[in-house]
């Protein structure tokens, strides 16, 4: 937990850095703002893999993952306090580079909370970034791509 | 008598529909001594053109809608307006013309376009809460539907 921390730490600092080099460059923004839906570094991971997810500027507010049982994980929500980042830095990055090992979200198992490790099974994920994570995909701005765990 | 229901951020409900959010979650109380929160309300034409818009610009093409012919057409109102070099304003503008226009034909690209539609949380109950919130629903809402894509109730009122 502490090493993913870390990484996503580097990572966002990086970004802000990057960001913070171009933010009068109205050009690159323009050339951010042109980045259309959710793509991720590969369409298959394995345990041992870093997954890469690349985002528009203007994204949804929430992020899940849902599992081949059909089980949300929730990686980023401002009134979930969970831990991946600042609601501000989530606002404010593109890039996502995460350590498939180290994932871990928010899920409930019969109504109770709890935190648990996302990748555990092989099969069909899906990256669900929405800015409502409990309403129909088609009553929320959302992108989603789905992606094979081996 | 406290409420025993909660309107996450944004949501916002007709006096009518209100009235009947309380008497569920009332219901549901007095099963479970817990509290409801409806996380989705009524849209309105506006609104639905604005997230239809952010879908599109991100190049989503629309397959998630169960109303396919309406969501199509939509696209291809968003594809026209964007070749014809339109506003992003000109182009929300252009879609929430054809919402209303598909509204009138009784056609909902969205089930939160209709009046009555509701979200209400799902996730932080137990399998026998779940039956508790049908139960309670019974005989105020018209439809009551266990969503898992992703988790929640949706509720027709």
């Amino acid at each position: 937990m502490k090493n993913t921390l870390i990484n996503i730490s580097i990572h966002i600092l990086l970004v802000f850095m990057l960001a913070s080099c171009t933010q009068e460059d109205k050009s690159n923004y323009s050339n951010n703002e042109k980045i259309t839906g959710l793509s991720l570094s590969s369409n298959q991971v394995t345990t041992s893999d870093t997954l890469v997810l690349t985002f528009p500027q203007k994204h949804p507010a929430r992020l899940a993952i849902k599992d081949p049982k059909d089980r949300y994980f929730i990686l980023h929500d401002e009134a979930l306090n969970t831990p991946l980042m600042s609601h501000k830095q989530y606002m404010q990055t593109t890039t996502l580079s995460i350590k498939v090992s180290k994932i871990t979200g928010v899920t409930w198992i019969n109504g109770k909370r709890t935190n648990k490790q996302v990748f555990s099974v092989p099969g069909e994920y899906m990256i669900y970034m929405a800015d409502n994570l409990e309403t129909e995909p088609e009553n929320t701005f959302y992108l989603m791509k789905s992606i094979i765990y081996k | 008598m406290p409420e025993h229901y909660s309107l996450e951020k944004d949501v916002t409900l007709p006096i009518d529909i209100k009235a009947k959010v309380k008497k569920i979650a009332d219901k549901y109380h007095s099963f479970t001594k817990k509290d409801i929160v409806v996380t989705s309300g009524i849209r309105t034409s506006q609104s639905q053109a604005d997230a239809m818009y952010g879908k599109l610009s991100g190049g989503d093409k629309l397959t998630v809608y169960g109303q396919q012919t309406a969501a199509q057409k939509i696209r291809k109102i968003y594809d026209a307006a964007v070749k014809a070099k339109k506003t992003k304003d000109q182009i929300i503008a252009d879609i929430k013309s054809e919402i209303d226009d598909q509204i009138k034909k009784q056609i909902y690209i969205s089930k939160h376009l209709r009046k009555g539609a509701i979200d209400v949380r799902s996730r932080d109950m137990s399998n026998t809460e779940k039956d508790k919130l049908k139960l309670a629903a019974k005989g105020i809402a018209i439809k009551v539907i266990l969503e898992t894509t992703p988790p929640h109730f949706h509720l027709q009122l």
